[in-house]
C-alpha cells in the first residue's frame, strides 16, 4: 500500500481563483507533471486543511471535484488516490476547454498587447512541462 | 417554556430594528443561520454587525422586531442557554488581574460541561503557562487563551467578534489554525465576523454580508465572487453614464480604458458595453477580497472621472 | 458566585489593605489627640463622609470596570445568573469595606475599650457597624451611579442624603442607614442585568428607582433655588445681607441690640408707666438671657448633641458624661487613671438626662461647674467631689440657661422665665422658689432672643418670635415685652408683629415644589426620631396663594404628564400611574418620567433595500 505522497502545494488568499479552484488546479498540475503518480495517496482532507490552514470543507470539495473528473478515485476507508490515466473528458468538451482557454489566452494576451511571436515563444515553454511527462 | 424552537437555526432575527435616537444600527433585518459549520459575517465598520450581536446576547434591546439565538429569545435567555453560546470578542476581554490558572479554574466550575481535554488541546498551541497573569500575556496568547476557554465550555454556537484584530501574522495564523483544526470545534456552529477577508476566504463556509444594518448577502464565498466580475473596456471618449450601467459596483478610468466592477451580470454586459461604443471587451474574474469590498464600497463610490 | 467574589477580592486586597493601614494610622493619631468616642456631630459628619466617598469610588471604580460593553459581555455571559454575579461582585465591595473601614475603627474601639480608662459604650460600640452602613451605602451609590442610566443614576446619592440628614439617633439611626442601604441596594440589583441603563421592567421596580429619583429632582429644584438666593445676595437686595435691614422686619429686631430691641418692644406700649421705663431701660442694664443649651441631647445618641465633658483643675480630674450609666466618669488629668464616679449628691443618683457641663456662676468656688441636666441646674463641688442641685424648674420643662442678674438668678426653660433669688442659692440645702414665673408667649422653636430689664418694681421681659420666621414652620414674627411686678403678676405691656423680610413664595419654595415630596422628606427626616422638645414652633397655615400655586403645578404636571406617558409608556396601567403620579407629585414625578421611561425608539417605516439580499 502506497503511503501518503507530501503534496506541496501553495495556496493564496485574495487571488481571483478561490481556494478550492486552486487547489484542483494544482492537483491536476501536478498528476499532469508526473510529479503525483498513479496509485499515489493524497493528504487526508484533514491533513491538507492544516497544511494550508483554511476549511476542511474546501478541501473535501476541491477533492470531490477532482475525483468527479476522474483525476482520484476514492477507496472505501483508505483515503483518496491517483487515478490511473485514462480518457477522462469527450473529444467534444475537450475540444470546447481547449478553445475556451485558448480564447482566455488570447483575450489576456491582446489586452498585454504582447508581441505574437514572443507570446508563442513563451507558450511553447511553459506546455514544455506537459511535454516533458508524455515522453 | 412555550417558545417555539426553529429547528436547525442558531439565529434567526426577524423584522430586527435597532435604532440609536435617529441614527440606524440594524435595518429590518431578517437572518437565518442554519447550525453547524462556520458562518463568516463581513461589513464595514458601523454595518451592525457588533449592535447585533450584543441584542442577540441580550445586551442591548432592540428597538423593534425579533431575535433569537439557538431558539430562544435573546431578551430571555438563561444560565443554561448562555452556557450553549460561547463569545469571543476582539478585545478578548479577561479579569487581568487573575492568573490563568484562576481564570481557567473559574470557568471550569461555571461551565458544566467543561471539556478539559479541549482546554488542553487548544491551550497546547499558545505558549501559556498557568502561573502567568493574564495581563502579562501577549495579544496573541490571550487570544489563544480566550479560545480555549471558549471551547472548552462546549459550546453548540461559538460567535467571535473580530477574534484576530490586532494580531500579528504568527498569532493570526496560530489561532486560525486552533479554530480549524480543534477537534473541540466539531460539532459546534461558528460565527465568525471578521474585516480580514483573506481569513474569511480560508475559513467561511457560508459568507454573511451585512450593509448599514441590512442583510446583503447569504451565500458560500465563492458564488458570492461569481456574482462580481470586473469588465475592461476600451470607450474612446466618455464612457456611459454610471447611472445606467446595470449592477455597477465601482468605476474606473485608468489610462484612458475603463474599469468596471459589476455585479450579477452575465456576458449580456458585453452586449452592453459595446452598445455603449466599446471597441473591445475583456471579463476577469476577482478576487473575494476586491469582491467583497467593492461591493461593500459601493455606497460611497468616488464620482467617476470624466 | 464565589468565583466572581474571589476574583473580585484578589482584585482590589492589596488596595484595601493599604487602606486600612493608613486608616488605622489616622485614627490612632487622632484618637490620641481626641477622644474619638466623644465627638459632636459635624466631626462624625466628616468621618461619615469620607467613608461614603470611599464606597463610592469603590463602586465607581469596580462597575466603572465591568460596565465597559466588552467587560459587561464577558462577565454577565456565562451560566450564572446575573443577580449570583451581583452577589460575587457586591459580597467582594462589602467585604473590601469591612476590611478597609471597619476593622480598623473596631480596632480603635477596642483599644478604647480595654486599652484606655474612656468610656465605650453601647452608643460608640456601634460605630463600627454606622460606618460599614455608610460606606455600604455609598458604595451602592457608586455602582448605581455608573450601572443605572446616565440620566438618573445620581439618584442614588439622595439616600446618602437622607442619612446625613435623619434625625434619628443611637441604634435607630443604624436602622436609618440600614433601610437606606437596602433600597440602593435594590436599586442596584435592578439595574445590575445585561441591557444596561435600559429603564426598570417591573412596576415594583419602577416604584423603587422613581422615589428616589423624584426626590432627587425635589432636592435639584430647591438647590436650583438656593443658588437663585446666591443670586439675590449678589444682588445686594437679600435682607439677611443689606447693609441696613428693611425697616420694621425681623432681620432689623434680630441685629438690633437687647437695649434697641427692649425700646423698639416699648414702642407700642399704651400704659401709662412706658414712658418710665422708656426712660429706665436706657439707664438700666438690659440682659439678654444666656442659653447654655442649645440642643437637647438623647440617650445613647451616636454624637454629641451637647458638651459633656470638662475638666477640673483644682483635683486634675476629667470628667465625662457616661450615657449606659447616667452618670460622670472620672478619671485623672495626670496619670489618666479612673477618679470615680459622679452622680447626684451624696447618693451618686443618676442623672434623669443627659447632664452638660454650663460653666461657671459668679460666686462658685475655683474647680466647681454648673451642669444643666433636664429640669435642674447643678452645681458641682470640686472639694467635696459631689454634684448638688441648685435650681429647678418644674417637670417636664427643660433648663436652658442661667443668667445672673444682680443678687438674682435669671432661669429661662423652654416654656417659662424665672427669676430666683441668689443670694442662699449656693449654700441652700434644697432649690429656692422661684420668685417669679413669666410663662414665654410663644413656641420655643420661635424664639431667638429674650431680655430683661430690672426696674425698680419689677421687670420687663422682651421675648422675640423671628428664630424659624424665614421658613415656613416659624411663626410669623412678633416681638412681645411683659411686666412682671414685685408681686409677680404678670402683665402684657406690648406685642407688635415684625414685617415679613422674606417674600412668601420664597418661604415656602419646599412646600409648593412638590408638596408630597416635602411631606416625604420631612416624615424621612423625622423617622425613629425623638421629639425635639426644643423644636416646637407655631406653624401658620399655608396661605391659599402657596396652595393655588401648588395645584396650579400639579395641574401641569398632571398634564404634561399624562401626555408624555401616553408617548412613551407602553402599557396602559404603566401611562396611568404615571400620569396620576404627576398629578400627586407634581414637577418631581414628571421630570422623574421624562428621565427613566425613554423616548420610544422610532420604527423604521422606510422599507427601501439597494441591493435585495439573496
Amino acid at each position: 500500500m502506497a503511503r501518503t505522497q507530501a503534496l506541496p502545494i501553495q495556496i493564496a488568499t485574495g487571488d481571483p481563483r478561490p481556494i478550492g479552484k486552486q487547489i484542483v488546479d494544482a492537483v491536476r498540475m501536478r498528476i499532469a507533471t508526473g510529479e503525483l503518480e498513479p496509485g499515489a495517496q493524497l493528504p487526508s482532507v484533514r491533513g491538507l486543511a492544516q497544511q494550508l490552514t483554511i476549511n476542511p470543507n474546501t478541501v473535501a470539495k476541491a477533492y470531490a471535484e477532482l475525483t468527479a473528473e476522474g483525476w482520484l478515485e476514492s477507496r472505501q476507508g483508505l483515503g483518496l488516490y491517483v487515478a490511473p490515466p485514462r480518457q477522462r473528458l469527450s473529444a467534444a468538451e475537450r475540444d470546447r476547454r481547449m478553445d475556451e482557454a485558448i480564447q482566455a489566452f488570447v483575450h489576456e494576451v491582446a489586452a498585454l498587447d504582447y508581441p505574437p511571436d514572443r507570446a508563442i515563444a513563451r507558450l511553447d515553454k511553459a506546455l514544455g512541462v506537459l511535454a516533458k511527462k508524455s515522453a | 417554556m412555550n417558545e417555539t424552537r426553529h429547528a436547525g437555526y442558531v439565529i434567526e432575527t426577524r423584522g430586527l430594528t435597532k435604532r440609536y435616537g435617529k441614527k440606524i444600527a440594524i435595518d429590518h433585518l431578517d437572518l437565518a443561520i442554519e447550525s453547524g459549520s462556520i458562518h463568516a459575517i463581513v461589513g464595514a465598520n458601523g454595518a451592525g454587525k457588533s449592535t447585533l450581536f450584543r441584542v442577540l446576547l441580550g445586551f442591548l434591546p432592540a428597538t423593534s422586531g425579533e431575535a433569537r439565538i439557538l431558539g430562544r429569545d435573546s431578551r430571555r435567555l438563561t444560565p443554561s442557554d448562555r452556557e450553549r453560546i460561547g463569545f469571543v470578542n476582539e478585545e478578548h476581554t479577561l479579569q487581568g488581574w487573575m492568573t490563568v490558572a484562576a481564570v481557567t479554574a473559574m470557568q471550569r466550575r461555571q461551565y458544566p460541561r467543561w471539556s478539559q481535554p479541549a482546554f488542553d488541546e487548544v491551550i497546547g498551541h499558545y505558549n501559556v503557562q498557568v502561573g502567568q497573569k493574564v495581563s502579562q500575556l501577549s495579544r496573541g496568547e490571550r487570544a489563544g487563551f480566550n479560545l480555549a476557554l471558549s471551547l472548552a465550555q462546549r459550546p453548540e454556537l461559538l460567535v467571535l467578534d473580530e477574534p484576530t484584530l490586532g494580531l500579528d501574522v504568527v498569532a493570526k495564523r496560530a489561532f486560525l489554525e486552533t479554530l480549524l483544526h480543534s477537534n473541540a470545534v466539531e460539532g459546534c456552529t461558528v460565527i465568525y465576523c471578521s474585516h480580514q477577508m483573506e481569513e474569511v476566504e480560508r475559513v467561511a463556509d457560508n459568507l454573511i454580508i451585512m450593509e448599514r444594518g441590512a442583510l446583503r448577502n447569504v451565500s458560500p464565498p465563492d458564488d458570492f465572487r461569481s456574482r462580481v466580475s470586473h469588465w475592461i473596456a476600451d470607450i474612446p471618449f466618455r464612457g456611459p453614464d454610471p447611472r445606467t450601467i446595470p449592477g455597477l459596483l465601482d468605476a474606473q478610468r485608468i489610462d484612458g480604458i475603463h474599469h468596471y466592477l459589476v455585479l450579477d451580470q452575465g456576458e449580456e454586459f458585453a452586449e452592453f458595453l459595446h452598445a455603449c461604443g466599446a471597441r473591445d471587451v475583456h471579463r476577469l474574474p476577482v478576487s473575494l477580497d476586491r469582491a467583497v469590498n467593492s461591493f461593500l464600497s459601493k455606497q460611497h463610490a468616488a464620482p467617476v472621472a470624466a | 458566585m464565589r468565583d466572581i467574589f474571589k476574583a473580585e477580592w484578589l482584585r482590589y486586597r492589596l488596595w484595601i489593605l493599604a487602606y486600612a493601614v493608613g486608616h488605622l494610622l489616622v485614627l490612632a493619631f487622632f484618637n490620641r489627640l481626641v477622644d474619638l468616642g466623644q465627638q459632636p456631630i459635624n466631626v462624625r459628619r466628616l468621618f461619615g463622609a469620607v467613608y461614603a466617598i470611599t464606597g463610592i469610588l469603590l463602586g465607581l471604580h469596580q462597575m466603572g470596570t465591568w460596565r465597559r460593553p466588552n467587560q459587561w459581555i464577558n462577565l454577565l455571559h456565562r451560566p450564572v445568573a446575573p443577580r449570583r454575579i451581583a452577589a460575587g461582585l457586591i459580597g467582594a465591595g462589602a467585604v473590601a469595606l469591612l476590611a478597609g473601614v471597619v476593622l480598623p475603627l473596631a480596632a480603635i474601639v477596642a483599644w478604647q475599650a480595654w486599652g484606655t480608662p474612656r468610656i465605650v459604650e453601647l452608643r460608640q460600640a456601634i460605630l463600627p457597624a454606622a460606618a460599614l452602613l455608610i460606606a455600604l451605602c455609598g458604595y451602592f451609590a457608586g455602582a448605581y451611579g455608573l450601572l443605572a442610566d446616565r440620566r438618573y443614576s445620581a439618584a442614588g446619592l439622595v439616600l446618602l442624603a437622607w442619612i446625613a440628614v435623619a434625625d434619628a439617633s443611637g441604634p435607630a439611626a443604624l436602622a436609618v442607614q440600614a433601610l437606606a442601604c437596602l433600597w440602593l441596594l435594590a436599586m442596584v440589583l435592578i439595574a445590575f442585568r445585561p441591557d444596561l441603563g435600559e429603564a426598570p421592567r417591573s412596576a415594583m421596580a419602577t416604584v423603587v428607582t422613581a422615589v428616589p429619583v423624584q426626590m432627587a429632582v425635589y432636592m435639584l429644584l430647591l438647590l436650583a433655588g438656593f443658588v437663585g438666593e446666591l443670586l439675590w445676595i449678589m444682588q445686594g437686595t437679600h435682607p439677611n445681607n443689606m447693609s441696613t435691614p428693611p425697616r420694621g422686619g425681623h432681620v432689623e429686631a434680630e441685629r438690633m441690640s437687647g437695649r434697641e430691641r427692649m425700646i423698639a418692644g416699648l414702642a407700642g406700649a399704651t400704659s401709662t408707666d412706658a414712658a418710665l421705663w422708656r426712660e429706665q431701660v436706657v439707664l438700666s442694664d438690659v440682659h439678654e438671657l444666656d442659653r447654655q443649651v442649645r440642643s437637647i441631647g438623647t440617650r445613647g445618641e451616636l454624637n454629641n448633641t451637647m458638651p459633656i465633658e470638662f475638666d477640673d483643675p483644682e483635683t486634675r480630674s476629667h470628667w465625662t458624661f457616661s450615657h449606659g450609666r447616667m452618670r460622670f466618669e472620672g478619671t485623672g488629668l495626670a496619670d489618666g487613671r479612673p477618679a470615680g464616679e459622679l452622680g447626684i449628691g451624696g447618693g451618686n443618683v443618676a442623672f434623669d438626662a443627659v447632664a452638660s457641663p454650663a460653666g461657671v456662676l459668679p460666686g462658685i468656688a475655683k474647680g466647681d461647674a454648673t451642669i444643666i441636666a433636664g429640669n435642674t441646674l447643678y452645681q458641682y463641688l470640686s472639694a467635696a467631689r459631689r454634684v448638688v442641685p441648685r435650681v429647678s424648674v418644674p417637670h417636664g420643662e427643660w433648663l436652658l440657661g442661667t443668667t445672673p442678674i444682680g443678687g438674682s438668678l435669671a432661669v429661662l426653660s423652654d416654656r417659662s422665665v424665672y427669676v430666683v433669688d441668689g443670694r442662699h442659692l449656693l449654700d441652700g440645702e434644697t432649690p429656692p422658689v422661684p420668685r417669679y414665673r413669666v410663662p414665654i408667649p410663644g413656641e420655643p422653636g420661635d424664639l431667638y432672643t429674650t431680655e430683661l430689664v430690672e426696674l425698680v418694681d419689677g421687670y420687663l421681659v422682651s421675648f422675640t418670635f423671628t428664630q424659624r420666621a424665614h421658613t415656613m414652620l416659624g411663626a410669623p414674627p412678633y416681638q412681645t415685652v411683659l411686666w412682671v411686678d414685685d408681686a409677680g403678676r404678670v402683665t402684657p405691656v406690648a406685642t407688635h408683629a415684625l414685617h415679613q423680610d422674606f417674600p412668601t413664595f420664597y418661604r415656602y419654595t419646599a412646600w409648593w415644589a412638590s408638596p408630597v415630596m416635602y411631606r416625604v422628606r420631612e416624615m424621612a427626616a423625622g423617622l425613629f426620631a425623638p421629639v425635639d422638645p426644643l423644636g416646637t414652633t407655631a406653624i401658620p397655615p399655608i396661605p391659599g396663594s402657596v396652595r393655588a400655586l401648588a395645584a396650579v403645578l400639579a395641574l401641569l404636571s398632571l398634564c404634561i404628564g399624562g401626555w408624555v406617558a401616553w408617548r412613551r409608556a407602553s402599557s396602559l396601567p404603566a401611562r396611568a400611574a404615571w400620569t396620576l403620579g404627576c398629578g400627586i407629585v407634581g414637577i418631581p414625578a414628571l421630570v422623574g418620567l421624562l428621565l427613566i421611561v425613554p423616548r420610544r425608539e422610532g420604527i423604521v417605516d422606510d422599507t427601501v433595500h439597494a441591493v435585495p439580499a439573496t
